[in-house]
């Protein structure tokens, strides 16, 4: 068994002036099992992954099974593309900043099962989109997430078994889309607190699995909000529609 | 003399010694295996809670119990029992013997809703389960039935069908009062207390086996409710003599004196009835013209009252029968708590100006509190 442990500190700060560095590009092609991944980045305009994101992208392929990711980015405008197959994985995710964007997709060559997401963005205007499960199964994810400030826009989509959302939104103008989709349970708890707020929260149960009588759905809302627009759907099918 | 009593405590020092290890060796030998499990649940074993999960074994007096999760479990004579959320079952009996004639099981449904399906039949006769609930006992013929018990211990009993949607077989329900026999499927009997005889059986309409397999059944069809109205009626009728009067009879205590004074703050989230959820009214097509005109009533509505920073309009605190939500006050903002196909729980800080517009089987309405103009919740529920 391959391991790996990669650690990863770059620390460009200018503490004289509170200017900080930019433009420091990070990129990974990792395929092994129990891979350690510690990034903390701080400083603006870095990139981990390069700085474009599409399917076709080879933005910071990683493979593996049961991997810890522990990625600090801390700074404006900072970017973090990824595409990564991991099964049994650990992610502790932090973001301090504004206008940073996060983007991945997992398990686009294979299962993405266990999943545990720790999340904990503080800034504004910042882009999260994370997918998984879309293309081959997930089973099993619990995602913490954390937001603390105003017109971040979040869009998480995931087709998984077992799925325990905690999400905890602190800010104005928030737009947060999330989809959960095909699993056997879900289960979403969200917490908002802020005005001007946009959210939508999909939970189609879809397929139960052989000899599950039924795909149970939990979404529960505690809302704290003015000019809030909130959309809940609720279906017991896999049809988005 | 003295050999002989110390052979003779010996030996049955030895027997007493094989009884206990025999009796230890049953107690731990697993008679089945949770095959499947989501939610929350647990099997209390020996005043242990051990959580629920898929391939825990099932021992000798077990009680499973579900809270928010199901589970499966499936017996070595691949018996299966499905628990739905909220249930408590104790597996009171289960012996295995080389000849199945002479093996038992016995289980005991204390609260919630089951499903049990009889196995092959190669390890146990099916005559030699039973099925007991608070009110009634269940013997088997070979069949797929649910259970549900509400929260007085009331039993509805549903034979189900099998795979060609022919009866499962047939089950017979009894108690002190009397008998019934379930032959087709969907037939239905209802037992309400273990001296009252169970109600003459039903067959449930417009029901199929998916159905059943997402939702089980919670409250009483209609025609299990009309059967026992027919029942109350039958009782009602009765000869009246002296031997009919029930001097223990003594209704003052059920006036609720407290009625008209506070009533929207009585009610908190531990007077959520998770079982009280009509599941049917879809399946049995009523009132569709009502439900198209919920909407128009819910604007029509009169306020339904204050509580604290709440102004309720298009629905009543408790319990509302129409849409199923459970709306009440909980650290000063305002809970919609609706568990039917899926759980929607909203709660909402105090003051809070919220439009709450519901689509789902059943329920077509909007439930506005304080000018409605604030937060704006559209909710699509599809099954």
């Amino acid at each position: 068994m391959l391991k790996y442990l990669l650690g990863l500190s770059m620390l460009f700060s200018s503490f004289m002036f509170a200017q900080a560095s930019d433009d420091n590009e990070i990129n990974i092609s990792q395929t092994g099992d129990t891979l350690t991944l510690y990034i903390d980045q701080v400083g603006y305009g870095n990139k981990i992954g390069l700085n474009d994101f599409s399917s076709s992208s080879s933005a910071m392929p990683i493979t593996g099974t049961s991997l810890t990711f522990d990625i600090d980015q801390i700074g404006n405008s900072n970017l973090l593309y990824g595409t990564l197959t991991a099964n049994s994985s650990t992610y502790n995710m932090l973001f301090t900043g504004d206008s940073n964007v996060w983007d991945w997709l997992i398990g686009d060559t294979g299962s993405s099962d266990s999943s545990a997401f720790d999340v904990d963005i503080t800034g504004s205007s910042n882009t999260m989109d994370l997918d998984q499960g879309s293309l081959f199964q997930a089973e099993r994810l619990d995602f913490d997430l954390t937001v603390i400030g105003d017109s971040n826009v979040f869009d998480v989509d995931v087709e998984a078994d077992d799925v325990i959302w905690n999400f905890d939104i602190t800010g104005g103008s928030n737009n947060i889309n999330t989809l959960q989709k095909d699993g056997a349970y879900q289960e979403i708890n969200f917490t908002l607190s802020g005005d001007s707020a946009d959210v939508d929260i999909n939970q189609l149960s879809g397929t139960c699995p052989t000899n599950v009588s039924s795909c149970k759905g939990i979404i529960t809302l505690d809302v704290t909000s003015d000019n809030a627009t909130i959309q809940i759907n609720q279906k017991d099918s896999n049809n988005d529609s | 003399m003295t050999m002989q009593l110390f052979k003779s405590i010996r030996k049955t020092q030895i027997t007493i010694l094989s009884i206990v290890l025999l009796s230890v060796s049953v107690h731990a030998d697993t008679i089945g295996d949770i095959v499947e499990s989501t939610g929350v649940g647990a099997i209390f074993r020996s005043n242990e809670e051990i959580p629920s999960s898929t391939n825990l074994g099932i021992n000798l007096y077990d009680e499973a119990q579900t809270q928010n999760g199901r589970m499966l479990i499936e017996f070595l004579d691949e018996e299966e029992l499905a628990l739905t959320e909220h249930t408590i079952v104790y597996i009171d009996e289960a012996y295995y013997d080389p000849d199945p004639s002479k093996s038992k099981m016995a289980i005991r449904m204390a609260r919630g809703t089951a499903r049990f399906a009889s196995g092959a039949g190669n390890k146990i006769k099916k005559r030699n389960i039973s099925v007991t609930t608070p009110t009634a006992q269940i013997a088997i013929n070979g069949t797929d039935f649910t259970t549900t018990i509400d929260e007085l211990g009331r039993s509805l009993v549903v034979l189900l069908p099998d795979a060609f949607g022919d009866a499962s077989g047939e089950i017979v329900v009894s108690n002190e009062g009397g008998q019934v026999t379930l032959t087709e499927a969907y037939s239905a009997t209802m037992v309400s207390s273990l001296a009252t005889p169970p109600t003459p059986t039903v067959t449930i309409q417009n029901v199929t086996p998916s159905m059943i397999d997402n939702m089980f059944i919670v409250n009483p069809p209609k025609e299990v409710s009309d059967a026992i109205q027919e029942q109350a009626q039958d009782d009602l009728d009765q000869d009246q003599g002296l031997l009919d009067v029930d001097f223990l009879e003594f209704n003052d205590l059920e006036q609720d004196a407290l009625e008209d004074t506070g009533r929207d703050l009585e009610y908190s989230a531990l007077d959520v009835d998770f079982l009280d959820v009509d599941f049917l009214v879809d399946l049995l097509d009523v009132v569709e013209e009502l439900i198209k005109t919920t909407k128009q009533l819910a604007d029509q509505q009169e306020t339904s009252g204050g509580s604290g920073e709440f102004v309720i309009k298009g629905a009543n605190f408790g319990k509302n029968d129409n849409s199923q939500y459970n709306i009440f006050i909980e650290d000063g903002g305002i809970v919609f708590y609706r568990d039917v196909n899926g759980v929607i729980s909203l709660k909402f800080a105090a003051g809070a100006n919220i439009t709450l517009d519901t689509i789902v089987d059943g329920y077509e309405g909007i439930i506005t509190t304080n000018s409605g103009d604030s937060i704006d919740v559209r909710i699509r529920q599809v099954n």
